[in-house]
């Protein structure tokens, strides 16, 4: 708000110690209600757009956050040991623990497990989780028995308390019975309650958002693991910790709390996890990551609505030309009518954030709506609850933002319009172009291309994109000034917009090639130089290109008349081609490479895959005998993974990640591991492999290993990048550096190491409950799996079909982005409706003189449609060719996503053109069909 | 003296501005026949520039008639009374009214394009007119980087192209210089010694008593129509 206020002193002053320039203004905003609703919608869309982004934002923290209430409830740090022994051990370390900031502890044990009902059909979840602790003193902890979600006593053995995502999936309900799975070993349990999903009856820690848990009685899973007949992941001993304060608040103690529970552990195998802290750390950095990622794509719009907005301010400069010059002959001086102008916008600019700003939170809401279904796809466990949730300080963002883009494109643009010859301007004479640009022009251009030779350097050096893609446009800009001072002017523009449009396409593959960092931004960069250059372009061959159009139809007069005025209004139509071209770039864009990555699913899938068809997974309490597995008929060759979350910190960063890492054997390399994207100096795939097996500090990880927000890869590892990985039960921990890039991962392998390092820092958890199957039939293999192996919790997918169904999603989220996308065209078409109903208010007196002369009404119309449609028509062609090129350049690096093969999705792309082509028609018929109905007589008869 | 050309019978005008109502026309009878030359005075608000609009298919009438050659032109479609102006009606504003991102040369030959004439026709006819208005070194220019009085010369040049049997010119001398305003009078006069019918709203006493007939105006009513010279023919 002090941003808004700050930015509005100078009108506020105008407003209340000028008071002809206040007339003027108020007079000229309120002259047609009308056109000043149509200027305040279009400017209002930025303001929507960027509160929507930060609402969106707002929302996925909010829903990310409620993970923290729902999973973890007063667990605010969690400290674990493996195995009885450790355990034990952990509990007695823990039997009178106080410290001030601490307001309980809660002691349990798990384990993990297979479950099913007894009934046929029988229904089975494969990753259930046994928690054994005292309800009485589980709902105590923590001060808040509601927010531990604990009801009833704890249960008696061979009984069970059910959380109700379990008892929702397995269709269980308290009386029933239901059979677990771990160790070789089983036990019959019945239902005695159904708690919800919320605290320590919904404690959870995987990536999961449902929480499949089964609380036994004490000791029930100590007997099962010392009677155990199968070697598989141990009990896990967990001492929760709540600091005082609330869900959230209590978090904040974690800072203090940690070193204390630390010290407490020390000495024993144990971990301790800042559990809380790091839910909503990430929950912030997701909705951090979307606000970006949003802000980033409706940039695009928010570009349109600007140059929509400097083009209105350009009409309404052409239709006061006289009054405005006769107001400077008057004696007003230059400073005033810029704060005439000025002021007039800056009621425009205020009314429109304050509407744009509720629009904003509309639109959010749209598009949580969409989100919604998105993320209610694919497995149950990973479904997103979205909730719509706004913070105060997001709208005010939103406002401020919206608020200063307006403000400052109408006060440059104010002070543009008030350069004019006062005689030219009250004769209505259009001032020539300069023929050679001044002394000043050509010093600012030097200035520019200097500046531009640093950026290009620093971009070199420092590897950051902005400066690296900006430079080289400022430096081939900056030269233009001096170089028409000397050669004509037409020619060196249209030779130096060619250059910066080819710059425009090789950027990203060059930025790349260079190791720039990576942000959504570089499109948002790449969109505006391409389009720029090519409207500059296309404005210097404006006059061929329509009087190449015009000789399809040459007795056309409609034709003609409405290709004359964008052709002589050079400024304006620039200004609209360049709001459609960015809107149509981004979109068609966005399009192609959805297809170009969907297209590729047979190819991922075989590199994914190596020489393997199917995954199959099981309980790694209760793993299925993979040596047993190898040796049936029809299975080819089997290769066992040990895969545990780690907390992965990069070398450099204070913050872990929670990343699955999966240790391989000689066995997968023997039948053809997974295709790597670069081998890393070593001669072939295999010796890359071969090193990291034989090299316990070796991994391998792929472009989106870090990657924990949506859009393309952020922070990526490197070849020779080193990084910590840590076993957040036992704390044990290692460092690894990356030998070679893997492809892309879609069945949460994460990151490659050897499976001895893998048994080196997880231990006993190290079980090989996961594998790479090379069957002969993967369909009819993986529905017979599942069958046999319900017991261990087995399910099999072949590595096709879990592609397929990670790009279905990924797909889902494409789409939802272009519908965010669309909103540009939402400006672009409804700006092309505004601009023609301005330019039939301009030529109100023209439209009278043609009739007069005998222009029928229909060619009237005709040529308002035939005017917008041309505009139209060429800025969907730049935007649709700039998108295509732009995608094809990036199929010719390797870096970005791995081999991509361009593709055209002419239907998407057919329906987007024709889409926007018939919206544009249905925005200019009305204008057109109010010049149509002009009377002649009246249109002369009236001056203005 | 040639045929009746325009018969005007009882025309009113009514101009409404919400609830209040201005009678611009009070039933206003008149003829003109072929080959003259006739100017309308009168005092602002006297109701010449509405007789011109009505009188010519611009504007619609309240009352009366308008036959021109016979046909009630308030009788046709918009459409044929649109095409009806194209084939046989020239008009002369006294702001030029010159389509702006035009040429000369290309708002002169626009109402031969809107009678169908061919292209290339159409534009060395346009050019002709224009050499003969002295303009022949103009025409590429567009009409704000004219002079005035070069702009009103191309309003005729734009008027005459279509060989209209009829030119209506609103003040085609109010916004020139006196020597300029000669000017454009005298190829006025000369075009209608060809036979080309003229009807010119002027505030110019001097304008005005050079045409063959003069009528005034007041309150909406023609309150004399005399003849001043004899036309030629």
């Amino acid at each position: 708000m002090p941003v808004v206020l700050v930015l509005s002193l100078p009108f506020l002053f105008l407003l209340f110690f000028k008071p002809v320039l206040r007339r003027l203004a108020f007079r000229n905003a309120i002259r047609r209600p009308r056109e000043s609703l149509l200027v305040v919608l279009g400017a209002l869309l930025g303001t929507a757009i960027m509160t929507g982004s930060f609402v969106v934002g707002d929302s996925f923290t909010a829903s990310l956050r409620a993970g923290a209430h729902d999973q973890l409830g007063p667990v605010d740090e969690l400290v674990s040991a493996n195995g009885l022994d450790d355990g034990e051990i952990l509990f007695a370390r823990f039997d009178d623990f106080s410290d001030p900031d601490v307001d309980g502890v809660l002691p349990m044990l798990r384990a993990s497990a297979a479950s099913a009902t007894t009934t046929e059909p029988r229904r089975a979840e494969q990753q259930v989780q046994l928690l054994e602790t005292d309800f009485a003193v589980a709902r105590e902890f923590g001060g808040d028995p509601a927010a531990t979600g604990i009801e009833g006593e704890t249960p008696a053995p061979g009984a069970t308390a059910i959380g109700e995502d379990l008892a929702r999936s397995l269709e269980v309900d308290i009386g029933d019975e239901i059979d677990i799975f771990l160790y070789g070993s089983e036990a019959r349990l019945e239902v005695t309650d159904v708690l919800p999903q919320r605290g320590i009856a919904g404690f959870w820690r995987g990536p999961q958002t449902t929480s499949y848990n089964l609380f036994l009685a004490p000791g029930t899973v100590a007997a099962l693991y010392e009677a155990r007949v199968v070697d598989g992941e141990p009990p896990q001993a967990l001492v929760a910790v709540s600091n005082r304060g609330g869900v959230e608040d209590g978090a904040e103690l974690t800072d203090t709390v940690m070193p204390v529970l630390e010290a407490q552990v020390a000495g024993l195998p144990a971990n301790v996890d800042d559990v809380k802290q790091r839910v909503l750390d990430n929950a912030d950095l997701a909705g951090e990551s979307l606000t970006q990622l949003y802000t980033a794509l409706g940039s695009f719009a928010v570009l349109a609505g600007i140059l929509l907005l400097v083009n209105i301010f350009f009409m309404l400069g052409d239709e006061r030309k006289s009054e405005l010059g006769m107001l400077r002959a008057l004696g007003l001086r230059r400073s005033g009518l810029v704060g005439g102008f000025a002021l007039e916008g800056w009621c425009y600019a205020l009314v429109s954030a304050i509407a744009g700003t509720f629009a904003g939170l509309g639109l959010a809401r749209l598009l949580m709506e969409g989100a919604s279904r998105a993320f209610s796809t694919g497995d149950e466990e990973f479904q997103l609850s979205l909730r719509y949730n706004f913070e105060w300080s997001s709208v005010q963002q939103g406002f401020m933002l919206g608020f200063a883009i307006a403000i400052v494109t109408v006060s440059i643009t104010s002070v543009w319009l008030s350069r004019f010859n006062i005689i030219q301007a009250i004769r209505d004479i259009n001032e020539p172009a300069r023929k050679r640009p001044r002394k000043r022009a050509l010093y600012a251009g030097l200035g520019l291309a200097a500046l531009g030779l640093i950026m290009t350097a620093s971009g070199v050096g420092s590897a950051a994109f902005f400066p690296l893609i900006v430079g080289p446009a400022l430096v081939v800009g900056g030269v233009g000034p001096a170089l028409a001072r000397n050669l004509p002017r037409g020619p060196v523009t249209s030779v130096l917009a060619a250059i910066v449009l080819a710059w425009g396409v090789v950027c990203v593959p060059v930025a790349i090639a260079l190791d720039a960092d990576f942000d959504v931004f570089i499109f948002v960069l790449q969109g505006l130089l391409l389009v720029g250059a090519s409207v500059v372009l296309i404005a210097q061959h404006q006059h061929a290109i329509g009087h190449a159009l015009a000789r399809f139809r040459p007795r056309s007069l409609s034709v003609r008349l409405g290709l004359a005025y964008p052709l002589a209004r050079r400024f304006r139509t620039s200004m609209t081609l360049g709001m459609f071209a960015l809107v149509v770039f981004i979109l068609v864009y966005v399009t192609v490479l959805t297809s170009m990555f969907a297209g590729q699913t047979d190819e991922f899938a075989d590199d994914l895959s190596g020489g393997f068809d199917v995954l199959v997974t099981s309980n790694p309490s209760n793993p299925v005998d993979l040596d047993a597995l190898a040796s049936e008929p029809g299975v080819n060759a089997v290769a066992p993974l040990v895969t545990r979350v780690a907390e992965v910190t990069p070398d450099g960063d204070d913050d872990s990640l929670n990343i699955p890492m999966t240790g391989f054997d000689q066995a997968l390399i023997d039948n053809g591991p997974p295709i790597l994207e670069d081998t890393g100096g070593y001669g072939s795939n295999v010796e890359a492999y071969e090193a990291v097996l034989n090299d316990p500090s070796l991994a391998i990880v792929d472009d989106f290993f870090l990657n924990q927000g949506a859009g393309p890869p952020g922070d990526e590892l490197d070849i020779g990048d080193s990084f910590t990985i840590r076993d957040p039960v036992s704390g044990r921990e290692t460092t690894l550096t990356v030998a070679a890039i893997g492809p892309n991962d879609f069945l949460f392998n994460g990151g490659w190491m050897g499976v001895d390092a893998a048994r080196e820092v997880f231990g006993e958890s190290a079980v090989p409950s996961r594998a790479y199957v090379a069957v002969d039939d993967p369909a009819a293999f993986a529905v017979d799996f599942r069958g046999r192996f319900l017991d261990n919790g087995g399910d099999a997918d072949p590595i096709i079909d879990l592609v397929d169904e990670a790009f279905a999603q990924q797909n889902q989220f494409f789409r939802m982005m272009r519908a965010y996308l669309a909103l540009g065209l939402v400006i672009g078409v409804a700006g092309i409706g505004v601009i023609m109903v301005r330019a039939v208010r301009e030529r109100r007196r023209q439209v009278g003189v043609l009739r007069a002369l005998g222009f029928e009404a229909k060619a009237v119309r005709s040529s308002f449609v035939v005017e917008s449609a041309f505009v139209a028509v060429e800025g969907v062609l730049v935007g649709v060719i700039l998108a295509l090129v732009t995608a094809y350049s990036m199929t010719l690096t390797d870096e970005f996503g791995g081999g991509l093969e361009f593709t055209i999705p002419v239907f998407s792309i057919a329906v987007l053109v024709i889409g926007t082509l018939l919206f544009t028609l249905i925005a200019t018929a009305a204008p057109a069909r109010a010049a149509a109905k002009i009377q002649p007589a009246v249109a002369l008869r009236i001056a203005d | 003296m040639g045929e009746a050309l325009l018969l005007a019978d009882a025309v009113e005008k009514i101009y409404r501005t919400g609830a209040e109502e201005v009678v611009a026309l009070h039933g206003v009878d008149l003829v003109v026949n072929e080959g003259e030359f006739v100017s309308v005075m009168g005092p602002s608000g006297s109701g010449k520039t509405t007789l011109l609009n009505c009188c010519s298919g611009l504007d619609v009438i309240d009352g009366g008639r308008v036959l021109l050659d016979g046909v009630d032109i308030h009788e046709l479609s918009d459409g044929q009374r649109t095409r009806n102006r194209a084939s046989s009606m020239g008009f002369i504003f006294q702001a030029y009214n010159l389509i702006p991102v035009f040429s000369a040369i290309e708002n002169v030959e626009l109402p031969l394009l809107l009678a169908g004439v061919d292209p290339k026709e159409a534009r060395r006819r346009a050019g002709e007119s224009l050499e003969r208005l002295n303009l022949g070194h103009r025409l590429k220019h567009r009409p704000t980087e004219l002079s005035g009085g070069e702009q009103q010369r191309v309003t005729v040049a734009r008027a005459l192209a279509g060989q209209p049997r009829v030119v209506w010119a609103d003040e085609p001398t109010g916004a020139l210089d006196s020597e300029t305003a000669d000017t454009v009078m005298d190829l006025l006069r000369q075009l209608n010694q060809e036979g080309l019918t003229l009807i010119v709203v002027t505030h110019d006493e001097g304008v005005g008593n050079t045409a063959h007939r003069l009528i005034r105006m007041r309150d909406g009513r023609i309150v004399s129509d005399e003849q001043v010279t004899t036309p030629v023919g």
